[in-house]
């Protein structure tokens, strides 16, 4: 279900169309009232934003602010207050309002990230942009011009009656807003192929630290590159015009199943040498499949020590069949086990499978810690399995997915914070930081650093580099006021929780 | 100095290595970002103007890359992998900065495979080819050049909607800019972004991409 409504195709967000589940957010007095929230209690801010905004953009009792203080994975500070602005001209008014407070501003999509990028580290104003929802497409230039605020699978949907798509996927494209995928510059399922959501950015409109807006255009000084994966640290983006482009016309799927983790990785590597370039080619190791199959009974085999699920496509059917041979080939060398999708029914179903991942491992523990490792192919199986052997050694409970043909590797540490040592996690969740970057990789590939992967940044990035990043941050926000606590880490820095 | 992964399709080499040396290193069925033509600067050149007639997002073909940033700072950008969203994305700014972040080392570009590719060139102009799918486009005088790899079907397919005759030998501008590769109308080449014209003009850059140069 879209618990977000879909953003329209053109004309203003009116409150008529506001999405239901804000209208049960409301501050409207006549409903929201309570004796402990009241206005005297207010934040000077919230008093001051709800005068110039109206009281309908303005949420500041205390549950309601509570609701704005986490993300998909981490909890952070409750606001002072937030703002829910509906154009350009609200944020900048929401942001001059703030930097004269001297208060954090902390801007946040549908709030479906891994990392805690949307979680406030200090009391902040919380830009919610869920009401920012116009989209209109160019079918002739080829365009979606969006607001922040737009659900990511709204403008595939906009754009598919023009012959047109927008590629990148990620995981949460059902709920995330593309204003949350540019902060974090995520990526999804297609993006081995089609790449990230970046390399769809044409142009952009953000609101910089002192409430000013710049529009980017990319063809030469790149700065659209930069705001693109800062998180919300260097500006609060709010409008953006991205490249569609013409969905393959065939599509072609099989599922290999393998004794082993390094087969499969062999196999990619073998299959991606040949010459194959898969529209999608993810990986599940046995404890992934075997919580899918718990979940959904939907016949994955439980006994494979790894599983690989690929897709094919393009316009021309004998171009798809044969990469999907060269697929197959591959991965029946390294041997594994392979199916191939006979209907597309039956690939929709291998693909829901895919996408049921995180409500799967959900029902395992109540939390977990997400890694969103990437590391050369050449590497793939070593890491894999060092990454296994880790898990074993620490007891707790880690399952290992992800977009393996971009060397994108999502090892998930399940626990229950009751019964489980929250250090030990944080120890694991480092070791495999560590495997990652001992092997070429890096930290995160598309869920971003947020506050979760701040600590593992020391090891990562050399201090020279790491000094240029925050003068890179100080030029554009030199009182550090854009969701502070994220994406670069101080020294000594003392992990937040 | 150049380094090539064939397993993990990249390469990293001396932001001075010219083009065509880039292409007699390459692997079998492996292609980098640029057409197998020679350009001022090799491939620093090339990453410091944001590529030369990629109908493409170039910026995602550079992985990585080390350089000696205005305040004398070496900075390492970016990596090997093509997902990497690990602190700010300096490579992006770069590519494309005309020198203005400073002067790259070496360079860590995507290759993409390719079990065929073609060079062809006609008579005609860029605005012809609006909806061609070659990879690289660029008009040369009144010349119109596009180069394709991919599947072979796929290679046929376009070249045959461009037409004209396939080029053999290497193409080196080199002699067109003695006065350096710069930006402007007139000049002997043109590709979807801009003009390419002797001598040093380059675009400006913004207020906020001064700040940012500054910081560095």
């Amino acid at each position: 279900m879209n618990i977000f409504g879909r953003g329209k195709t053109s004309g203003n967000t009116s409150r008529e169309n506001r999405r239901p589940e804000k209208d049960g957010l409301m501050t409207d007095p006549r409903t929201h009232t309570r004796p402990s929230e009241g206005s005297a209690q207010m934040h000077p801010l919230a008093t001051e934003l709800t005068h110039a905004l109206g009281s309908r953009k303005v949420l500041v009792s205390a549950g309601e602010r509570r609701m704005y203080s986490y993300d998909a994975i981490q909890m952070g500070v409750v606001p002072v207050c937030v703002a829910l602005p509906e154009s350009t001209a609200d944020v900048v008014l929401a942001v001059k309002a703030a930097r004269a407070a001297g208060i954090p501003i902390v801007g946040r999509g549908a709030a479906s990230g891994l990392s805690g990028g949307a979680a406030p580290t200090q009391p902040s104003l919380v830009l919610s942009f869920t009401r920012m929802t116009e989209l209109s497409i160019d079918p002739v230039r080829r365009e979606a011009h969006v607001q922040a605020g737009v659900i990511t699978l709204a403008i595939s949907e906009a754009a598919r009656p023009h012959g047109l798509v927008y590629p990148p996927d990620p995981a949460s494209f059902r709920t995330s807003t593309i204003g949350g995928n540019l902060a974090e510059n995520a990526g999804g399922p297609m993006c081995f192929k089609y790449g990230v959501t970046g390399d769809y950015v044409k142009a952009l409109e953000f609101v910089d630290a002192d409430g000013e807006v710049h529009r980017l255009t990319r063809d030469a000084y790149d700065l659209a590159g930069l705001l693109i994966g800062s998180e919300g640290t260097l500006g609060l983006i709010t409008e953006a015009t991205l490249r569609l482009s013409t969905p393959a016309k065939f599509t072609r799927t099989l599922m290999s199943s393998f004794p082993t983790v390094g087969q499969a990785a062999e196999a990619v590597s073998s299959a991606i040498a040949a010459g194959a370039v898969p529209a999608k080619l993810e990986f599940m190791d046995q404890a992934c499949v075997n919580a899918i199959e718990d979940y959904l009974h939907v016949g994955l085999p439980r006994d494979a020590g790894a599983m690989l699920l690929v897709d094919t496509d393009g316009d021309d059917l004998e171009t798809v069949e044969e990469e999907l041979a060269l697929v197959e080939a591959a991965c029946q060398s390294s041997g594994g086990t392979v199916r191939r999708a006979a209907t597309d029914t039956e690939a929709a179903s291998l693909w829901q499978a895919r996408r049921s991942v995180s409500p799967a491992l959900g029902r395992i523990r109540p939390q977990r810690m997400n890694e969103d490792i990437v590391v050369p192919r050449s590497v793939l199986s070593e890491v894999v399995r060092e990454v296994e052997a880790l898990g074993v050694a620490s007891g707790l409970k880690l399952v290992q997915f992800g977009h393996i043909g971009d060397g994108n590797l999502h090892p998930n540490i399940l626990f229950d914070p009751r019964t489980e040592s929250e250090e030990a996690v944080h120890a694991l969740a480092q070791q495999i930081a560590s495997v990652a970057i001992r092997h070429g990789g890096v930290l995160s590939g598309e869920h971003g650093i947020g506050s979760m992967k701040l600590e593992f940044m020391a090891e990562a990035v050399d201090p020279v580099t790491l000094a240029c990043l925050w003068d890179v941050k100080r030029a554009l926000d030199p009182q550090e006021r854009l969701n502070p606590g994220k994406v670069l880490p101080r020294p000594g820095e003392a992990r937040h929780d | 100095m150049i380094e090539v992964s064939a397993s993990d399709q990249y390469m990293t080499l001396s932001a001075d290595t010219p083009l065509l040396e880039v292409y007699a290193a390459l692997p079998a069925g492996l292609y980098p970002p640029f057409p197998p033509i020679e350009l001022p600067g090799g491939v620093g050149g090339v990453i410091s103007r944001g590529g030369f007639a990629q109908t493409f997002f170039f910026g995602a073909e550079v992985l990585g890359l080390s350089f000696i940033a205005p305040s004398g700072r070496r900075i390492v950008a970016g990596g090997r992998t093509v997902k990497n969203v690990q602190g700010y994305d300096l490579t992006r700014p770069f590519v494309g900065s005309f020198g203005s972040l400073g002067q790259a080392e070496t360079v860590t570009l995507r290759m993409r495979p390719g079990l065929a590719a073609a060079h062809h060139y006609r008579s005609g102009t860029l605005e012809e080819v609006q909806d061609s799918r070659a990879r690289f486009l660029w008009q040369d005088g009144e010349t119109l050049h596009a180069f394709h790899f991919g599947h072979v079907r796929d290679v046929e397919a376009v070249i045959k909607v461009f037409g004209g005759e396939p080029i053999t030998g290497a193409l080196d501008y080199r002699p067109w800019f003695p006065g350096g590769m710069g930006t402007g109308d007139g000049g002997p080449l043109r590709d979807r972004r801009f003009g390419w014209a002797d001598g040093g003009y380059v675009p400006e850059p913004t207020a906020l991409f001064s700040r940012v140069m500054d910081g560095l």
